[in-house]
């Protein structure tokens, strides 16, 4: 499948603690608008690619203080509809991968609620591509097994505009699962 | 849960992160010069006292190890030229001193008197930085090229030591050994590295150029009225003052380890004054400021003079005793009435300079007891009361008579006009706020005045000093517990001279010693003035170093070589023309021709010169014709550094020396924390680095095999001793007993023959790294505390030898002297304390080019230090009144360009409220290195020489090393600035 | 010995530990930066980074502006705080071009190269250092500030980080970031009203000032107290009624925090700064402080009066040679005993 999605931005008003919470909750606007997905199941397990508008990007915040690089980050339920916009809940985990822009290796990640994401080593048969042309980002994840997408067949992403200062729960996601078909 | 992998979070790694902060300790910003290995040696001499961290396996770990070390060694920073000791732990991991910290293991001296501790201030805090830094040398190197080019070769050892002393050899037997220069600091340790410098230079018969007073450090005022220029106890003696003022001093900058004692004397009641132009970082803690006029400091004194006796509050028993206010004056000659005028032709030669007083009731002069030549030393008066006010007619030995006044009264007349609306003109300061000042001090029951070695730059200085005094003197607080004056002390450690005069170890060799520098006669002399009580054992010892300095120190100063030979001659005498009688080369012919100074090397300008954290390209005035006129006829210049300077940078040789972690020394021993302070080698020499006693034995060996080889004649010297380089080593090392690694038993040495340090065991000292002193020591240069009391216990305050057991001072007249009735100072109206207006020098212009000393550099170590420019700006930085400079349309931060009639700079500007409009204020020791064209402030300074301190001839007013010669003068520089925005060449 | 015990809810901690800094005696010598430099943070990600810093006041402070740029208006109403930035906010950790200097001594003249910072430096953690405020000479003014995490009872950077990163350890209080759990997002940086939490752009986790955690643990003083020669810090805990914390802050009020008003409660506290007087037009001393007291006001509250007050009548009594407990642990006869922490884990180092 290919299709491109609106995205909306993550409610800040949700998140922990009482900062953000108060100082972010009128940020209701994503900081990048769509995004185009597509998604590809064969021998090879799942490649899916994503690609965005990004004027602006930022590849490596290593520089200085106040940059934050761009990153995009797949998930999908280990429970089927475990909640997406809260990042799962107690036991009903949500998992995938992360890729940012300052790393060639992808990270795995997996949370059960919010400010509850773990970061830990991929699997070695998770790879990513990224290419920045032409004002776009475009990032292929090649995901040679992933059992939690082959389970649910649910799949959600999130994008990251580092030149916005999006980070954490700021940021734009699809606004529920996607089916995808295997 | 998967646990977190760490690693997996970002690059780089967490282990990285570990090994990248041992590297950032070690590297700081840049590559160690040069061909620098790091996997030095490990080897901690002092075993024992590692530290692991507990792995508790949460995240806190990876800080709890951080926190660790293999080691800890007792240490020091041995010749860091900084008027602090402090006691520091050496953490040793992995053979590389990670950090530093203070040992704080000190103790109150007495109840109700603050502790020492911790001590060791922000420089100590990261000498490793310095010592692993980027201008660190490890390696002998060998110029390439030109001198100053830039371009050097590795050598080896061997290469380095035997081609430096055939060439030493050869120049020694053209120009003579007195054409060997080392100047006697500020690299001064009190163990095995200087007197490895020292000794080689003393047998080598090279010249021993004193740089007191260049650096405008010497107290001359102090030489001229106390005989000695060095005046100070412990610190903790500031918490007893009720009323501290500093006056040409900085603590809060420049004493960091003692700063506290006067804020603690405030919340103790004491009222602090600060005398300053510039609102310092002292100043703020103040209960007064006064913001005077730059150079005026000798009215504000005066005014306090006047008002102290003028509102009653003359001590005037004390100054009766201890003072000259007494002595009787000559009113047709100005001349003290002395034993010539009264005794004739006919009387005893050594009491020609006999001084008298006015006996009131026999209405005749009398010998003043302690003067010059007077039968007893002490200065008591029987009999009598004699007056300090009154003019008398004396019936001299000719039969002619003559008025004769007191100094008293001759003071009191010059100071009448100094009322405080006079001292306002001068200082611009408020007659109300001098007022309040004078009321305060006079009422005040231990007024102390800190005046400390910056207090010595003006030309004037010496005058400022002498005002001081007199304010104290006048408050009979000079030699009293809890007041007095505070320049600085040192504790006399006299093993360090036997060390290095030493030919041979044990009593044969210290017989030798003594009759090297005293005949049988003089030492029956001695035994008869000891047992009449004509002399103290200490004035006889202060005499006896004198005289044995006289006799085989081939002792100079810094100034009067730069004056013969570095082409600033014209330049000087223009500087001062008119300000005396006579043009200034008029003073220095007279004072040569007199004996009261003299001029080495004999045949013409040093020929070798040797470096060795002492930084002359760095600090000398007008440096430009120092390198076009004197350096290069220099044939030879060795650099015995540990790191790169700008003296270094135009050396033909570099013989890495090793830092102060890696060598055994005694941190140098100011009175300020009357401890021992041992510095331990936690670390082998960093690279090829090797400690100077090992440096100069090894050069000692090579010319006296050269010597041997070619039966090299006995040299001259400097005229006073011959010197055989035949003999050289083994005099070096004393017949062999001392060997290339010895340092510590050196060192060790110096200890042991010190009775100031009698009853420390030096084993116990290398675990504790202090160890209080026993007593004050004997009273040699440069240790002046003339405290026989003190056995390390209670503060040291000083000078009691003087005001408790009525000891003379080693003045003319035995009396604290204010009035000199030397010719000279006569003749140019100095015979009494005066202002005088500060000199325009460098011509006229419209700033004051002021200079203090840093908090951020001791000299010009630290000033290159990565670590620490970073906590500055970077770069050297001019301070200029922030209104006066917007005015002049400088900014922050802008360039400026810097000129007078001798040169123009460029520097940062840095605005400030804290800096007096007129006044362009740096605080000191750049390298000409940080400067665009390699041309530092010191281009622009000519280094002003008073003619009157080349005077000699008289008891106290004569050349010493540390104690009076001509310097080279700062605080009276005058510049213009302007900015500078076009990137042009100078 | 065991771990930190974690907690989220500020109100738990078993005791708290703090500080009492006090401002007379301070030289702006900076050993205590140094100090605490030396020891953590020399790492590529954190060679910029102060924990601990000493600032001229007034002035734009370290990191720039921070009052400015803080999570909270003087009211102590939330707000968005700013990440400041690595050049204009903190000043870059600069290298320095030793070697071409020392190279290039006998090039001619223009063509020297100098040593100086590889870059054109604008702003560092001690760029204002000695600059002050007001008009020579009749006001003058300026004073040390040393800074460093407040370890507030109500951590703003606690409740800000959504990922519960930020902790107090039940122990001794002393708030911490878990390496292993921050993710980087800098809300923390954000919200901390006094700028103390920092950023390691390297790692891509923020650090902060640890109180000296590992050395707590020991019962050896935090680095920056114990390495200061000017003696001007107290260490100990709040609950101590013997130990000084709780007599300068407590008994005699005159250890006062930095910006009450932001509410989070810190834990470092500060003796204010008296200051000479000021001059009138005709250069005679006024009854007037130099330092302002609108500026003591803005930084100390509406005790900082009250607390000169104190410091100055307990000064004249002793001045009149009357006894002053006060005086007494401010003068710090015995330094050792400016540090009242637990003495059963004292090791001999």
């Amino acid at each position: 499948m290919r299709k491109t999605f609106d995205l909306i931005a993550a409610p800040a008003g949700t998140e922990p603690g009482d900062y953000v919470p108060r100082v972010y909750a009128a940020r209701n606007l994503p900081a990048t608008s769509s995004a185009t997905l597509e998604v590809q199941h064969g021998d090879a397990g799942w490649r899916v690619s994503l690609g965005w508008h990004c004027p602006d990007p930022v590849r490596d915040a290593s520089g200085n203080t106040n940059l934050f690089v761009d990153a995009a980050a797949l998930l999908a339920p280990t429970v089927a509809d475990a909640q997406w916009i809260t990042m799962g809940a107690p036991d009903k985990a949500v998992e995938g991968a992360l890729w940012r822009a300052d790393r060639e290796e992808l990270l795995r990640i997996r949370a059960e609620g919010l400010g509850t994401v773990k970061r830990q080593q991929p699997p070695n048969h998770w790879k990513a591509h990224s290419d920045w042309s032409e004002a776009r980002w475009s990032v292929t994840f090649e995901l040679a097994s992933w059992p939690a997408l082959d389970d649910h067949n649910q799949l959600a992403f999130a994008i990251w505009r580092g030149a916005a200062a999006d980070r954490g729960g700021l940021k734009a996601i699809v606004p529920q699962w996607i089916a995808v078909e295997p | 849960m998967a646990a977190m992998d760490a690693s997996a979070v970002s690059s780089p790694t967490r282990r990285d992160f570990l090994k990248l902060s041992t590297a950032a300790a070690l590297v700081s910003g840049g590559l160690p010069l040069f061909h620098f290995q790091r996997e030095a040696s490990a080897a901690s001499l002092t075993p024992g006292g590692g530290r692991r961290a507990q792995k508790l396996g949460s995240w806190e770990d990876l800080y709890r190890e951080r926190w660790t070390w293999d080691s800890v060694v007792k240490g020091s920073h041995g010749w860091a030229n900084c008027r602090s000791m402090c006691a520091w732990d050496l953490f040793v991991k992995d053979g590389v001193v990670v950090r530093e910290e203070q040992s704080a293991s000190y103790e109150a001296s007495e109840p109700g008197v603050p502790d020492f501790n911790p001590r060791g201030c922000q420089k100590g805090a990261c000498y490793t930085e310095v010592m692993y830094g980027p201008s660190r040398l490890t390696v002998p190197m060998k110029r390439l090229g030109e001198r100053g080019s830039g371009k050097w070769q590795r050598i080896s050892w061997d290469q380095a030591i035997e081609e430096i002393a055939q060439k030493m050899v050869l120049i020694a037997e053209e120009h003579g050994t007195d054409t060997i220069y080392q100047d006697l600091g500020p690299n001064f340790d009190h163990g095995g590295t200087t007197v490895g410098r020292f000794k080689f230079q003393m047998k080598a018969g090279g010249i021993f150029a004193d740089m007191w007073a260049e650096i405008g450090d010497l107290n001359i005022g102090a030489s001229l009225t106390l005989g000695m220029a060095h005046i100070g106890g412990s610190s903790d003696e500031w918490f007893l003052s009720d009323f501290p003022v500093v006056w040409m001093m900085n603590p809060s900058v420049t004493q960091i380890s003692d700063a506290h004692f006067l804020f603690e004397a405030q919340n103790n009641g004491a009222e602090l004054t600060v005398i300053d132009p510039h609102y310092t970082a002292t100043a703020i803690h103040a209960d007064h400021w006064l913001p005077l006029q730059t150079g005026s400091d000798a009215a504000l004194g005066l005014a306090v003079a006047r008002h102290i006796w003028a509102s009653g509050k003359l001590e005037v028993d004390y100054v009766r005793e201890q003072t000259d206010f007494p002595l009787l004056v000559r009113l047709d000659t100005g001349r003290f009435l002395r034993g010539e005028d009264m005794l004739g032709e006919t009387g005893d030669d050594e009491k020609r300079n006999v001084t008298f007083l006015w006996n009131p009731d026999a209405r005749r002069p009398e010998q003043a007891p302690g003067s010059e030549g007077a039968d007893s030393g002490k200065l008591v008066v029987d009999g009598f009361v004699p007056p300090i006010e009154g003019v008398f007619e004396v019936t001299l030995a000719d039969g002619s008579t003559v008025s004769v006044t007191t100094v008293g009264s001759i003071l009191k007349e010059q100071l009448d006009p100094w009322t405080f609306d006079q001292a306002a003109a001068v200082t611009d300061l408020a007659p109300e706020l001098i007022e309040q000042f004078a009321d305060g001090f006079a009422k005040a029951q231990r007024p102390m005045i800190f005046s400390s070695w910056g207090a010595n730059r003006f030309f004037h200085s010496d005058l400022m000093n002498r005002v001081k005094l007199l304010c104290l003197a006048m408050k009979g607080a000079i030699g009293k517990k809890g007041a007095g004056y505070q320049s600085t002390g040192f504790m006399g450690m006299a093993g360090f001279g036997s060390a290095l005069q030493l030919n041979r170890t044990g009593m044969l060799g210290q017989i030798e010693l003594m009759l090297g520098t005293m005949s049988a006669s003089k030492l029956f002399d001695i035994v008869v003035d000891l047992l009449r009580g004509r002399k103290s054992q200490e004035e006889i010892i202060f005499n006896q170093v004198s005289e044995g300095e006289d006799a085989l120190v081939c002792a100079t100063n810094v100034s009067t070589i730069g004056y013969h030979h570095q082409g600033i001659r014209e330049s000087l005498n223009h500087e001062i023309d008119g300000l005396y009688p006579r043009p200034l080369d008029a003073y220095v012919q007279e004072a040569e021709e007199k004996g009261w100074q003299n001029n080495l090397p004999r045949g013409g300008q040093p020929r070798i010169y040797i470096t060795g954290g002492t930084n002359l390209l760095r600090r000398t005035n007008q440096t430009q014709a120092m390198l076009d006129n004197m350096w290069p006829k220099i044939d030879l210049v060795i650099a015995v550094e540990k790191k790169m300077t700008f003296t270094v940078m135009n050396a033909d040789y570099i013989l890495p020396a090793a830092g102060w972690y890696e060598k055994p020394g005694i941190k140098y021993t100011l009175a300020y924390t009357p401890y021992l302070h041992y510095c331990g080698a936690a670390v082998e020499p960093v690279g090829e680095s090797k400690d100077e006693w090992e440096i100069f034995w090894l050069l000692s060996k090579s010319i006296e095999e050269i010597a041997r080889r070619q039966n090299t004649p006995e040299f001259e010297g400097c005229g006073k001793q011959a010197v055989d380089w035949k003999r050289l080593h083994q005099d070096y090392s004393c017949q062999g007993a001392y060997g290339a690694k010895d340092a510590e038993k050196v060192t060790q040495h110096v200890i042991e023959n010190s009775p100031s340090c009698q009853g420390i065991e030096f084993e116990d000292l290398q675990k504790t790294g202090i160890k209080k002193f026993t007593s004050a020591g004997l009273n040699i240069s440069p240790t002046f505390h003339f405290n026989p009391d003190w056995k390390g216990d209670g503060v040291l305050t000083t000078l009691t030898h003087f005001t408790k057991y009525k000891w003379r001072w080693p003045t003319m007249t035995g009396r604290q002297q204010f009035y000199l009735d030397h010719p000279w100072f006569l003749e140019s109206g100095e015979a009494l304390p005066t202002h005088k207006e500060s000199p325009k020098a460098g011509g006229d212009y419209p700033f004051q080019l002021v200079s203090c000393h840093s908090r951020w550099s001791i000299h010009s170590t630290f000033r290159d230090t990565p670590l620490l420019l970073r906590l500055q700006r970077g770069e050297p930085v001019l301070y200029l009144n922030e209104r006066e400079a917007q005015s002049a349309g400088l900014g922050d931060g802008d360039w400026g360009e810097i000129y007078n009639d001798l040169d123009t700079i460029r520097m940062r500007i840095k605005l400030s409220t804290m800096v007096r409009p007129g006044v362009a204020y740096y605080f000191h020791a750049w390298e000409p290195t940080q400067f665009p064209d390699h041309k530092s402030y010191k281009w622009l300074i000519p280094g002003l020489m008073k003619p009157l301190h080349m005077a000699g001839g008289q008891r106290h007013i004569h050349f010493g090393i540390n104690h009076l010669q001509s310097g080279s003068f700062v605080q009276d520089t005058r510049v213009g600035i302007r900015p500078w925005t076009a990137d042009t060449t100078i | 010995m065991s771990g930190s015990e974690k907690t989220n809810e500020p109100d738990t901690v078993d005791r708290q530990l703090a500080m009492v800094i006090d401002l007379n005696k301070c030289l702006g010598c900076q050993t205590c930066t140094v100090a605490c430099k030396k020891l953590w943070n020399r790492d590529a990600g954190t060679d910029y980074a102060y924990w601990n810093n000493v600032e001229t006041q007034p002035g734009k402070g370290y990191p720039a502006l921070w009052p400015e740029t803080g999570g909270r208006s003087g009211a102590g109403e939330v707000k968005r705080g700013e990440v400041p930035d690595l050049d204009s906010g903190y000043g870059r950790a600069w290298d320095f071009n030793h070697r071409a200097a020392f190279e290039s001594a006998a090039k001619p003249a223009g063509e020297k190269a100098w040593l100086q910072p590889n870059e054109e430096a604008h702003w560092g953690a001690n760029w204002d250092e000695d600059r002050g405020a007001g008009h020579y000479p009749e006001d003058n003014h300026y004073f040390y500030l040393p800074r460093l995490c407040n370890h507030c009872t109500h951590p703003a950077c606690l409740n800000a980080c959504p990922r519960h990163a930020i902790y107090k350890d039940k122990r001794n209080g002393i708030v911490l970031v878990d390496q292993d759990s921050c993710h980087g997002y800098r809300f923390c940086v954000e919200a901390c009203p006094y700028k103390k939490v920092y950023f390691d752009p390297m790692r891509q986790v923020t650090t902060k000032c640890l109180f000296c955690l590992p050395r707590i643990e020991e019962g050896v003083p935090m680095a920056c107290a114990r390495q200061c020669p000017g003696r001007l810090r107290f260490v100990g805990y709040r609950d101590d009624p013997e130990g000084p914390i709780w007599k300068l802050v407590e008994k005699w009020k005159v250890a006062l925090p930095l910006h009450p008003e932001y509410g989070l409660a810190p834990n470092v506290f500060y003796l204010p700064p008296l200051s000479p007087p000021k001059l009138d037009a005709a250069g005679r001393p006024t009854a007037e402080p130099r330092i302002p007291m609108y500026h003591l006001e803005s930084l100390f509250g509406e005790t900082v009066g009250a607390a000169l007050e104190t410091l100055r009548s307990e000064r004249r009594k002793r001045r009149r040679g009357e006894p002053s407990e006060l005086m007494d642990i401010l003068i710090a006869y015995d330094w050792h005993k400016s540090f009242a922490l637990s003495s059963e884990h004292e090791v001999s180092r």
